[in-house]
Order: structure tokens, then sequence, then C-alpha cells
């Protein structure tokens, strides 16, 4: 990867981990949860693990890919196997993904906020007030982002379990049986196609070359990064499961929030959600800047540009109206569905797997890190 | 990055604190009249009646609005909707009325025997309202409710209903009642709702029923709210619950049964009961604090065409009370006591249930969620329509009582004039 204004940074094997988790992770602020009790319903949770297993597989071809061409990212060797114009191509899909799922989440957490906590504030207002701060973190870079994310991660992670141990008293285990619940066939078809919530741990083959350590360690903190978001998604909605139980679950529309708001423990540790608010908010914002200078870094290497900055106006801008494309925020919830959660896993694994087999099969690269 | 740069963005991050949204929605605390409960009624002109307690606010100095010693405002309105009496009340009340401090949501008796989810789902769709939100049937009207509600010792209604709420903590005489509860409730097919009870007591000073110390140590928490027989204190009662079939109300358990619905629930924590003495039913009576050793195993047999649900249950005591005189704090007498207790226990419970089977047809217990083992799928076990076959399923009950605590006393000594005696 062209590393014209960032050939200084070189992030950790920490940050990595960071920054994927919560670019993964980020959904279960959404409507993650409520989507697998619509798909499994009490085993909406087998959803997740299925999905994590299927994910961590697609993960070790992909980074097999990695270990044939060290130093490269995805992009690049995309170009170095399939051939300079398909190469291209595939690069252009992967980055319209990135735009299309970054601008959705920026419309999804825009309207999470005014549902949960400033109802009058218009769309377009929100969707720019999270743009401002995304600029920003794009612009001082990935350096700063990772760091963000490396530093505020452990009190992300302990707020949400905070959440999760605070409603205790609701917990009612009966409520996850039937164990197969919406049954095997349909828990096994929605544990592959839901293999899209972890796509994006692509995003480490996109910022390999930032990174300070080789493809065998990329391939752990990738490992890494699914077991411990799926852990936390897994966790999440057997609360939610267990809190608000199905059917009920299916309703709502970020239960996230709904789970912060039920939280009771006495007259006086009650209406905690307010606190919650903030670590969600600083995970969108996180989440989204992550998105947004990931694509900046892509355009930059499609177009074989010296440098990122001056695109970020331009993709803010396509990311902004976007965003503001859906009608309503059903419409939106729908259109993650459809893209992020049933054909991502197209874009995010099946692509990058299928040129890591054409890779093997036109034996393109070396195991042993020798020139392709 | 340079040191302009640096500074520029710098600038323009404090900048950001100006532009803020929350202008757009900006809601002044004192701008706002906060509802502490809602009561709903059947409306005369319109389809509601809603009721709103509104809090008064109160200046240190005495200058805020409001009458001297009142510190609530209870206005009635008609509408189609609840929202829409809340936007009513906005013609009236100078301030913007919310529910974001609404407590308790009172539903009047007449309306929830028609069916309540119609009023329910809107509040659990609005922002302003929580799901743990006490949800309260009344005998009569929740406007009355409201208004003859006169707490001595609380002055913030919220809190007053908290507190008293919170009594089912160690009487029993009401169940968890939230929003969330009764939803659950509604919508599982595994069980049925239930949500406290409460009404207004115009002075029910009791009256000669001819019961005996039997009768009378069984009846003593057995009323429903309005009958406590009672003098002073604030006029309303929280006492027995409201059984739902689906979303429509179709009967009351008593205070006394409440406490025997909680322990087949597997809610109960602890009460204070009065049994007969096993040695002199007729005469003394014995006092005892019951709390829950540990939770009851249900289990529901479906292996059978009918289905058998056994509950059994532990339960600690501690001796308050022994009129007669007899030792029963060691050896045999306490074993004797124990089992006593636990058959009476046994038997109450059960009666609860087949209560809940013959009249009401409804599984408040969530014995149903037990039957969730039996099935591989979600859809096998709604197909297995378990609220029907309520019912007709078969219960057995088997309590063991340990006496843990006699209280301060160590035995009882009899009183002179009895020595020798009997």
């Amino acid at each position: 990867m062209n590393n014209s204004d960032s050939n200084l940074i070189k992030l950790g094997h920490s940050e990595a981990i960071a920054v994927t988790m919560i670019f993964l992770g980020s959904k279960a602020f959404l409507g993650y949860p409520r989507m697998m009790a619509q798909m499994g319903a009490t085993a909406g949770w087998i959803i997740i693990l299925l999905s994590s297993i299927f994910s961590i597989a697609f993960w070790l071809i992909i980074s097999s890919l990695l270990e044939r061409f060290p130093g490269k990212s995805i992009l690049e060797i995309n170009e170095v196997v399939l051939g300079k114009y398909l190469g291209f191509g595939l690069n252009i899909i992967a980055l319209l993904y990135i735009i299309f799922s970054s601008s959705l989440l920026l419309r999804l957490f825009s309207e999470a906020v005014i549902l949960t906590a400033l109802p009058h504030v218009p769309i377009s207002a929100l969707n720019f007030l999270f743009l401002i701060p995304m600029f920003v973190a794009a612009y001082l870079g990935l350096e700063a982002i990772s760091r963000s994310a490396y530093i505020s991660l452990p009190f992300i992670m302990a707020g949400t379990f905070a959440v999760l141990v605070f409603l205790y008293p609701f917990w009612d285990i009966t409520e996850l049986y039937p164990v197969l619940g919406a049954g095997a066939w349909p828990l096994l078809k929605y544990g592959f196609l839901n293999t899209s919530a972890f796509g994006e741990v692509l995003i480490l083959a996109i910022l390999a070359p930032f990174f300070s350590f080789g493809p065998e360690r990329l391939r752990y903190a990738g490992i890494t990064s699914i077991v411990i978001v799926a852990v936390s998604l897994i966790l999440i909605t057997v609360v939610y499961l267990m809190v608000i139980p199905m059917p009920g679950a299916t309703e709502n529309l970020v239960p996230f929030y709904q789970l912060s708001r039920t939280i009771y423990l006495g007259r006086y540790y009650q209406r905690l959600e307010s606190v919650f608010i903030l670590f969600w908010t600083f995970t969108a914002f996180l989440r989204l800047a992550i998105g947004y200078i990931t694509a900046a870094l892509i355009t930059r290497e499609i177009f074989k540009i010296p440098y990122y900055r001056p695109l970020l106006p331009a993709l803010a801008v396509i990311i902004l109206s976007l965003a503001l494309t859906p009608e309503d925020v059903m419409k939106t919830v729908e259109l993650e569905k459809q893209l992020r959660l049933f054909y991502g896993w197209i874009i995010t694994f099946f692509l990058p797997s299928s040129v890591g087999a054409a890779a093997y099969l036109l034996k393109k690269g070396d195991r042993r890190g020798k020139k392709a | 990055m340079g040191k302009r740069l640096k500074t520029g963005i710098l600038l323009l991050n404090c900048f950001l604190f100006f532009l803020v949204p929350g202008c757009w929605g900006a809601r002044e605390t004192d701008g706002l009249g906060y509802v502490l409960s809602m009561g709903i009624d059947k409306g005369k002109e319109n389809i509601l009646q809603v009721t709103f307690q509104i809090a008064m606010p109160q200046a240190p100095g005495g200058n805020g609005g409001g009458e001297k010693g009142r510190n609530t405002e209870i206005v009635s309105l008609e509408a189609a909707s609840l929202f829409g009496a809340l936007q009513l009340a906005n013609a009236f009340v100078s301030r913007d009325v919310t529910l974001i401090h609404n407590r308790a949501v009172i539903i009047s008796e007449e309306l929830a025997r028609e069916g309540m989810s119609k009023y329910i789902n809107p509040l659990i769709r609005s922002r302003e309202i929580r799901r743990n939100t006490f949800l309260i049937v009344t005998r009569g009207q929740a406007r009355e409710f409201i208004e003859k509600n006169q707490p001595l010792l609380e002055k913030n209604p919220s809190r007053h209903f908290e507190l008293l709420l919170e009594g089912k903590h160690f009487t029993g005489f009401i169940p968890d009642s939230t929003i969330n509860d009764f939803t659950e409730g509604v919508k599982s097919p595994g069980k049925e709702a239930v949500t406290s009870l409460a009404g207004v007591n115009e002075g029910n000073k009791g009256e000669e029923r001819g019961w005996n110390v039997t009768e009378k140590a069984r009846q003593e928490t057995a009323y429903l709210p309005g009958t406590v027989p009672r003098v002073g204190g604030n006029k309303i009662e929280f006492i027995g619950l409201a059984v739902f079939r689906g979303d429509r109300l179709v009967g009351f358990l008593n205070g006394s049964q409440t406490r025997y619905y909680q322990m087949a629930a597997g809610m109960f924590e602890s009460a204070v009961f009065t049994f007969p003495d096993p040695r002199y039913p007729q005469t003394y009576i014995i006092s005892m604090e019951v709390r829950k050793g540990r939770n009851p195993d249900i289990h529901v047999d479906l292996s059978q065409e009918v289905p058998r649900i056994q509950i059994d249950q532990v339960l600690e005591g501690e001796i308050m009370s022994i009129q007669s005189g007899e030792s029963y704090e060691t050896g045999e007498n306490e074993r004797e006591l124990e089992e006593y207790i636990a058959g009476y226990i046994s038997r109450e419970v059960t009666n609860v249930v087949k209560a809940a089977q013959r009249e009401f047809g409804s599984d408040i217990f969530g014995f149903g969620n037990y039957t969730r083992r039996y099935f591989w799928t979600w859809e096998d076990w709604v197909n297995y329509s378990w609220l029907e076959r309520f019912p007709t399923a078969e219960v057995r009950v088997n309590t063991i009582v340990a006496i843990r605590r006699t209280g301060l006393m160590a035995k009882t000594v009899p009183i002179a004039s009895q020595k020798g005696g009997e």
C-alpha cells in the first residue's frame, strides 16, 4: 500500500485488535440482538456462535493469502493475483461496500440518538455532527484513531458488561428454551448468512501494511477479535432474550438501549441509561471514523494517489448524501439487514477467499514470503 | 502537523460544544410539568378519561407555583388516546406535560376487563415511559384512586408508590407489577399476566362474621383492596392481584392467595403468616415469619396425556408468637409444628393453583415456561398450546418447612396459673 502520508505509522498488535473489535462490535448497540431474535427466536445466540465459526474459517483462508504476500494489503494482492483490471474492479466493490456500510451506520447511529435522547433534532444535523469528529479523527490519521480505540475499548467493554450484570435480577434462563429456537435449518442458514456480521475483520487485511507485525500475528489478531466480539455479542443476545423474552424480543428497535433503561437496582440505582449513551455514542464515532478513513485509504490505493487527506471532504459528502438517502428509519434498518447482514459476506469473505483460491491455483505468491 | 493546524483543530473541537444539538429539543427543567402517576378510565364523551397527577414546583423560599401544602395537581380529561390526552392537557397546564418521571400507570377495573393491550402498547413504544413503570389495576375508578391517595408519611407520590410496592418483599400481598411484566405475560405462550391490585378503602371498620380461630387465622390477610378492616391512614390500599387471560382482566386473588400464588410462581420472598395452633386449632394461633429457603423446584411432566405439575419448595421460619404456651421450639414438638405448617401451606398453594385453573383458566404462575424443555423448537412449543391445556393439569405441592429461629425465646414456660393444669 502506498504510504506517502503515513509512512511513519506502524500500529501494534493491541491497537489492531482494538480497531477491529470496535469495527465489528459496534453493531451490538443497534438492532443486532433484535435481528438475532427474529432469525433464531430463543436460539438467536446460536446464530452468532455458528457465524463466528464460519468467519474464523474464512479468515484463515484470507490470512493464508496474506501470508503469501507479506507486507501487502488485500487490495494490492487482488491486483497481483487477478491482474490490473479485475483487481481494480474487486477493489472498487470493496470501496463501495465500505462507503455504503459506513453511510448506513451513520444514519442508524444518528437515528438511534434521535430515538433515545434528542427526539427533536433533524437527522441531517445529527449526521453532520457525527461527520465533523469523523473528519477530524480521519484527518489526524489512523494512528490517532487506533490509539483512541485502544484507550477507550476497556471502558466500552466495562460499560457494556456492567449493563448485562446490572440486569441480573431480571435474568430468567427458562426463556432460552426451546434450545433450537427457530429450528436447526434456519439456525444453520442464518448462521452462514450472518457471517457478514464478522466480515469487517477484513479491515485487518486492508490495513495490513500499517501493522508492525507480520501475517502470522495478523491471523491471530483476526481470530482474537472475532472470538472476543462473538462472545460479547452472544452474551448481549442471551441477556436480551432472558430480560425481554420472545416474542417481545423481536419488537425493540434499539435493544441495548432498552436493556439499559430496564436497569433497576432499587430506588437509588435506576435511570442509568444516560451514562451508557455516552459509551455507545463514542463507540459509534470510533466505528464511523474507522470506516471513513478506511474508505479514504482504499480510494488512495485504488487510484494510486499519494495522499488520502484531500479525499476526505469528497468522501464525507458521499457518505452524508448516502446516509440521508433512505426515506425512513425502517427502510434503513431493512437495507442494513440486506446489505450488511445477508449479502456482506460475499464481498468481505467470499471474494477475498476466492482470490486466495486463485492465488493457490495460479501459484502466485509464496507461503515463505518469496516475491510473487 | 503544524502548530497552527493543531490550534485550529483544537478550536474547532471547542466550537463543537456550541453545536451540540440539544438546543433543538431543549426543554428546560422549569418548563416541564412532571406527571408522577397516570390513571386511565373509560371516558363518557370520548374513549378514555385520563388523569394526570402532576408535580407542583416547590421553591425553597416558597415562591414556586402551587398552593401551600399541596405538592401535586390532579387533572382529568377525555381523549381518544393517551398521548392525545397529554397534548390536550397542555391546553390548560402552563408547562410542557411530560411522562419522563411517571412512576405508575393505574387502570380501572372496567377498562381492564375490556382488554388492556391497546392502552399499554403505546406506553411501550414511547421513549418517555419506562418498561419498569408500575402497572396497577384499581377496583373502581382510576381518577378516584389518584384523588384519594393522600400519603401520610411521604410528600412525593412517586416515592410513595415505590415504597408501597416494595412492601411486597416482606408482605407478599402484591406481585411484581411493571409494564414489562404485563407485556411479557400477555405475549408469552407460556404464561398469563397479572398486575398489582389496588383500591380505595372508604372506612371498612369490619363486622362480626362468626369465624372460629382457625378461620380467623386463615382469613387474616384474605382481603381485596377496599375491604381491609381498619380505621385511619391513607385511603388507598394495595393488596391482592388482578388475573388476566390474554389482555383481559378475568378476576382477582386476595392478599392471602397472592402470597401462595407467589410461592407457586417462585416469586415468594418472605411474609408473616398466622396459623392455627396444631394442638389447639380452635383456640390458639401461631405467628411465624416465613422466608424462601431456596428457589422452588418446579417440574411439569408432559409424558402423560394430562400434564402434571410438581412444586417442591423449601421454606424457613422464625417463630414470632405461640399463644398456647406449648414449647414448639425444639425436638419432636418442633418437627410436629414444621410438618403441620408444611401441610397447611401445601394445601393453600394447591387451592390457589386449582382456583386459577377452574375459575380463571389462566396460567398466571408461568408453569408453561417449564414445558419449554420438552420441545426443540419455538414453533413446536407454541403449537403445543400450553395455555389451553393448563386447566386440566394435575398439581402436586410438596413443602418442607424448617424452623430456623425462635425469636429471642429459647422455650416457652407456661404462665403460673396454668402450672399443674392441663
